[in-house]
């Protein structure tokens, strides 16, 4: 599991958690702004990453 | 290399919020079980419910921090989850408190329509009318709610002592018949004096509701009346050669069903202070359902109800 996988499933982890222990409000806005935020910093160096290796 | 490390640092602050909120609720499962019951509650178009007895003995051994009165709700209860909302539904749900509140608001109708008016001829036409569909209602609702506290009662202890029932006990409070393998329905008024006594023995408490006088209403007064309405005949009763069930049918009254209501709530009392419950957290006061710690909610709609029971034993 890369560490990309893991990020995702501690996410997914954590609003399990919050949803069951009914504190889910308090955290859901900011775990799918990690999510989303992590998702699009990830997508944006896996792109750089991927056009650097196409120009070499 | 830059992400890499953020990404690093960011997996270790998520692994510690995880490890601190587990610790916080004293969490039992696997991390995976709590992704799946979520990703389970996402599907369903209605609401999804966890009894007590599940989250106590799957998921966390400190569910007060969620619920304060959590050591006071009954077993047999169910936790309230919707995922269509961001809001955390703090709701529990138990059919015997839903039921009592149907019994509130019918009696509230009834005397609404009484208006004070002692006799019946003097009422309006339309009030009489109203007066009478809500007392009829109102007897019914008030022996679903007993029924429902007794099988509540039955099913808590059924599943909590399951090992240290014997054979009569088992099957008394699972409505089971363990020789023929099949369903064994127990009558009302056996579940009102048998049911308290078998809860009390498992739980080392002697209780005895034979001289419980709101016990003997339920079972006599109480009993006729509802199954006049239950189950509504022209039959003649050979022993008194009358229209017995038409004539509980037409004689009920407000004064009756408030002395059937007050003989609900004095039994319950009186079965969960034998039981050594708190009253202040476990009976009807005031004319309010005490036990729930929130207004019961109902769904319209398919649900998922995550079960953790024992059945009754099948003899193979």
């Amino acid at each position: 599991m890369t560490t990309t996988d893991k990020i995702l499933v501690s996410i997914e982890t954590l609003e399990a958690l919050y949803f069951l222990l009914k504190s889910f409000q308090a955290h859901c806005v900011r775990l799918s702004m990690i999510r989303a935020s992590f998702l699009a910093t990830s997508e944006n160096q896996q792109e750089i990453t991927s056009r650097i290796s196409q120009r070499d | 290399m830059l992400l890499l490390r953020t990404s690093k640092k960011l997996l270790h602050e998520l692994a510690k919020e995880i490890k601190d909120i587990r610790a916080q609720a004293s969490a039992i499962a696997e991390d995976g079980e709590y992704r799946e019951l979520l990703a389970t509650a996402r599907k369903q178009s209605g609401r999804s419910y966890l009894s007590k007895l599940f989250i106590d003995a799957r998921l966390f051994s400190h569910y007060e921090r969620v619920f304060i009165r959590w050591p006071h709700i009954k077993p047999h209860a169910l936790v309230v989850f919707d995922t269509t909302t961001m809001e955390d539904l703090m709701y529990v749900l138990e059919v015997e408190g839903s039921l009592f509140n149907d019994i509130r608001l019918l009696l509230a109708k009834s005397q609404e329509a009484h208006k004070g008016i002692e006799n019946f001829r003097d009422r309006a036409p339309k009030d009489q009318k109203n007066l009478q569909t809500y007392l009829r209602t109102v007897v019914t609702a008030v022996f679903h709610f007993i029924e429902a506290y007794l099988n509540g009662l039955a099913y808590d202890c059924f599943q909590l002592h399951h090992g240290q029932l014997d054979i009569e006990d088992h099957d008394l409070l699972g409505e089971w018949d363990s020789d023929r393998n099949r369903t064994r329905y127990v009558p009302f008024n056996k579940k009102l004096f048998r049911y308290p006594v078998v809860v009390g023995r498992a739980e080392g408490k002697r209780i005895d509701p034979s001289g419980c006088k709101a016990a003997h209403i339920l079972a006599t007064d109480g009993k006729r009346l509802r199954d006049a309405l239950t189950h509504p005949s022209y039959y003649i009763d050979p022993k008194t050669q009358s229209q017995q069930k038409l004539h509980f049918m037409t004689g009920v009254n407000l004064l009756l069903v408030e002395q059937l209501f007050e003989a609900a709530k004095e039994y319950v009392g009186f079965v969960e202070s034998s039981l050594g419950k708190d009253p202040k957290h476990w009976v009807v006061q005031d004319n309010r359902f005490i036990g729930l710690c929130e207004t019961a909610s109902r769904s319209g709609q398919s649900s998922t109800i995550f079960l953790n029971h024992r059945t009754p034993k099948v003899r193979c």
